[in-house]
């Protein structure tokens, strides 16, 4: 993969000359800990990585995997503390014991790391190829180093290989320039620049669409196939590890508690807290549906919607462009019904959500609402919305009874706290919660706040926006149970935005599957998932990685 | 380049708005040029004739369109009180005040951004809990106060460095900078207090950014890898402060050339106040506002240098 010939660099650490462990691993971990001043996050962790094996570590937030990893690297966040010891083959010293000088020769040589979030990875001030050819300047013996010319041509030229569309171009530009994919192709160049024998991969693909995903994801087994790479790949998405690696590492509180091949693990989990989370990532068996109300009311019905947003003119006098976000929309929502909206970012969905809602008001068509509450006046008692983030959507100096209790008419009133008990039973959270403050609570706790909170006026449709995307899967399950009964008891209509096609089989009846904000294929959820007719649904169903 | 056109655009139309304000407020405020000159006790007739050799008989649109067009070809009339043109008496102050707060700012910067960064560094140890100690302490300390102490420890103490006055660099180069030493100490320290919490936060918030870590995962070490990638990040909102600090010390330094004696555009301003001068305080407070308004624009254009996203717009 690299230019540079990594056998000629010999300084501090020779991948040729030092052998490293005597039983041929890659990568040796023992007795790894991780404390935050005497608390401990990880404990006791051991694993190998043999040279060229793809090993991937599973385990919600909180179960210590990306700590981890970025202590193999020495690359924790201040107050933490690793302990243990880490071999990797070719390099004299212990990781976990070194200091910063001497794990530098390793990082980005002899182990390259990708991050979660591509937005942020990369430095903003500076063009993208530089940070590539950054990796390329810093390793190997000083007078053999590539000059600033010559890294650069080779950045150019490692974009190329991983498939970034003109990569000169790409070289070139800010970060601020690239999408996200391509972000993530660009950090992905840096840790492969100087062909390293490890790369660890800390969610690399969460943030991106799944068709992204897929591409990303292809390029990491393509390059570990191609160059023999060991790959250590962290996730909370079962079955995407399951198709990139060979072993599993399943992590819980911050200990191993279960690992072997991927097949095994996930064909017969062992511990329960692997068959907990295997059940709950599993969406393929929708939610119970009630049965479907005789004479179905319309609640809403919005005909040929269209969003059109001015971009700023270039120049004083230049023409006055526009960027359609959605356009042309039909949709009827009907009492019980459960409709899904599918798209990867881009596609229109959240516009969709917020014209439907009355918190934005279409260029053109219409929003009939039959529910009650005038939609040009943002979400009112007819009409409600859950947002994506519990943690931005609570306001965190409300208690929980003020949250829940502000959209109903007399806040104060006794009749208004046996409403709010009465909702958080129906969320299936204690009563003495209302009581506490947002922060108290865990983020699937909070979205069944947010749902409580929806519910409070008595709503006949109810809007969700990716409500389930900022959680872990073993309370995804949960929310989604919650949203299925809540709306079903009151035969609500319930319209899901979201980019999670296991979301929506799971919980929808009927979707409608959007790109570039026109509907390019609607219909009943399992005849769509059985014969979709568009290839953009196609190519979507495919990308999304599924446990067999 | 197009941002410096519209920038400089709206710096001249600021300028303009400015100069209308500046001379509106003057002309409304009481105080007749002639009568100041003449004293209380001077008839109407030698009155008349006076205002009509000043032209302050004339309608203000007038007399305004007739200063405003002196001061685009650099005329900025002459005193009522002295008879001297004022135009080169400002420019000798300006340079004399230019000298002052650029060796203010220099020293401010100088001292802040080490101090800034290594109390962000080190924001967990006990040196970093003592360099944001001091500066706390430093911004307390009003710039008359320390330019009096410094006064007292290096001039009265020491007798290293002269207490006040001021020769020309043309002059006598030495003298120059000696006698410039401890206003640009006093003026900067304080300055450099305030700075430092600004570096500091700044310098906090880059040192938590993921980017930080991808360099350091690529092998970069520590503090180079702050220096590559932290610093050129932070330095966009300190480049703010340091723009807002630079008009507040030229604005400003009027009372650290009271302390020292210095011969510089606060001082002329004081005097002429005091005098009634009023053309003259005209000329001094349009100089000090289009120089505030070009240090703004000089800080916005930084900016776009050193923010690639600001550019794509």
């Amino acid at each position: 993969m690299s230019p540079v010939d990594p056998v000629t660099s010999v300084d501090p650490v020779d991948p040729e000359r030092s052998a490293g462990s005597e039983s041929g691993a890659l990568l040796e971990v023992e007795g790894l800990t991780v404390d935050a001043g005497g608390k401990p996050l990880v404990q006791g962790v051991g694993f190998t990585v043999g040279r060229g094996e793809r090993v991937g570590i599973i385990g919600e937030s909180g179960s210590g995997k990306t700590l981890t990893a970025l202590a193999l690297l020495g690359l924790l966040g201040e107050g933490l503390r690793a302990a243990g010891s880490a071999r990797l083959a070719g390099v004299p010293f212990d990781l976990l014991g070194a200091g910063d000088r001497e794990l530098s020769t390793v990082r980005g040589r002899l182990a390259g790391m990708v991050f979660q979030e591509p937005m942020t990875a990369l430095n903003p001030v500076m063009r993208t190829g530089s940070q590539v050819a950054e990796a390329l300047r810093l390793h190997g013996p000083r007078g053999e180093r590539p000059g600033r010319a010559a890294a650069r041509d080779a950045a150019v030229e490692l974009l190329g290989r991983l498939r970034l569309p003109d990569p000169a171009r790409a070289a070139r530009a800010y970060p601020h320039q690239l999408s996200g994919g391509q972000r993530q192709r660009a950090v992905l160049a840096g840790a492969l620049a100087n062909d390293p024998a490890l790369l660890i991969c800390d969610e690399p693909t969460t943030a991106l669409d799944v068709t992204v995903q897929k591409e990303i994801v292809d390029l990491i087994t393509g390059v570990s196939d191609e160059r023999g790479t060991a790959v250590l790949y962290i996730s909370h998405d079962l079955a995407l590890v399951a198709s990139v690696c060979h072993r599993v590492l399943v992590m819980h509180d911050g200990e191993i508690v279960e690992s072997g091949p991927v097949e095994r693990v996930l064909r017969q989990p062992e511990h329960p807290y692997t068959q907990a989370l295997l059940s709950a990532s599993d969406l393929s068996v929708p939610a119970p549906r009630p049965p479907a109300p005789a004479e179905p009311r319309t609640l809403l019905r919005a005909r040929g919607l269209t969003r059109r947003y001015a971009r700023p003119r270039r120049g004083l006098l230049g023409p006055r462009t526009h960027f359609t976000a959605l356009e042309g929309l039909d949709l009827e929502l009907r009492a019980g019904a459960r409709v899904g909206v599918v798209g990867e970012s881009g596609s229109g969905k959240t516009t969709l959500l917020r014209l439907l809602s009355g918190l934005d008001r279409p260029t053109s068509g219409t929003v009939e609402n039959a529910a009650g509450g005038d939609p040009r006046s943002g979400p009112g008692g007819g009409l409600q919305v859950v947002f994506q983030d519990p943690m931005g959507s609570l306001d965190p100096r409300m208690r929980v009874r003020d949250v829940i209790a502000e959209p109903l008419p007399d806040r104060r009133s006794p009749a208004a706290a046996d409403r709010v008990a009465e909702l958080l039973a129906d969320v299936g959270l204690p009563a003495e919660a209302a009581g506490r403050y947002p922060h108290q609570f865990s983020g699937g706790q909070r979205q069944r706040i947010a749902i409580a909170r929806a519910l409070a006026p008595r709503p006949s449709v109810l809007l969700a926006d990716e409500p389930v995307s900022a959680l872990d899967v073993s309370v995804r399950a949960q929310v989604l149970d919650v949203l299925s009964r809540v709306t079903a008891e009151r035969d609500m209509a319930l319209c899901v935005v979201t980019h999670d096609l296991g979301v929506v089989r799971y919980l929808c009846d009927e979707v409608v599957v959007m790109r570039e904000g026109r509907v390019v294929e609607r219909g009943p959820v399992e005849r769509v998932w059985e014969e979709p007719a568009h290839p953009y649904t196609r190519q979507l169903l495919e990308a999304v990685p599924v446990l067999r | 380049m197009r941002v410096f056109l519209r920038r400089t655009a709206s710096l001249l139309v600021s300028a303009v708005i400015a100069s209308f304000v500046v001379f509106a407020f003057l002309s409304v405020l009481p105080g007749d040029p002639a009568e100041v000159v003449l004293g209380t006790n001077a008839g109407t007739q030698e009155l008349a004739a006076l205002r009509h050799s000043f032209g302050t008989d004339r309608p203000l649109v007038v007399q305004y369109a007739d200063w405003a067009q002196g001061l685009l070809h650099g005329d900025f009339g002459i005193s009522y009180i002295s008879h001297d043109p004022i135009g080169p008496r400002i420019s000798d102050r300006l340079g004399v005040t230019c000298w002052l707060a650029l060796g203010g700012m220099a020293v401010a910067v100088l001292f802040a951004l080490p101090a800034g960064v290594l109390a962000a560094a080190w924001h967990r140890r006990p040196a970093g809990a003592l360099l944001s100690a001091v500066s706390q302490a430093g911004i307390a300390v009003p710039a008359f106060l320390a330019g009096i102490l410094l006064v007292y420890v290096f001039a009265v103490r020491a007798g290293a460095l002269p207490a006040g006055g001021y020769t020309p660099l043309a002059e006598d180069p030495a003298a120059w900078a000696r006698q410039l030493v401890l206003p640009c100490l006093s003026l900067g320290l304080v300055q450099g207090a305030v700075l430092t919490r600004y570096v500091r936060s700044a310098v906090l918030t880059v040192l938590h950014q993921d980017f930080l870590r991808t360099a350091r995962a690529k092998g970069r070490r520590q503090w180079p890898a702050l220096w590559r990638h932290g610093l050129p990040n932070a330095a966009v909102p300190v480049l703010t402060v340091l723009g807002l600090q630079l008009s507040t010390v030229l604005v400003g330094a009027v009372v650290v050339e009271r302390v020292f004696v210095i011969p510089g555009l606060g001082d002329l301003l004081l005097q002429s106040v005091a005098d009634r001068d009023l053309l003259v305080v005209q000329g001094v407070v349009i100089v000090l506002v289009v120089a505030v308004l070009v240090v703004n624009v000089v800080t916005d254009l930084l900016y776009h240098l050193l923010d690639p996203r600001l550019r794509s717009r």
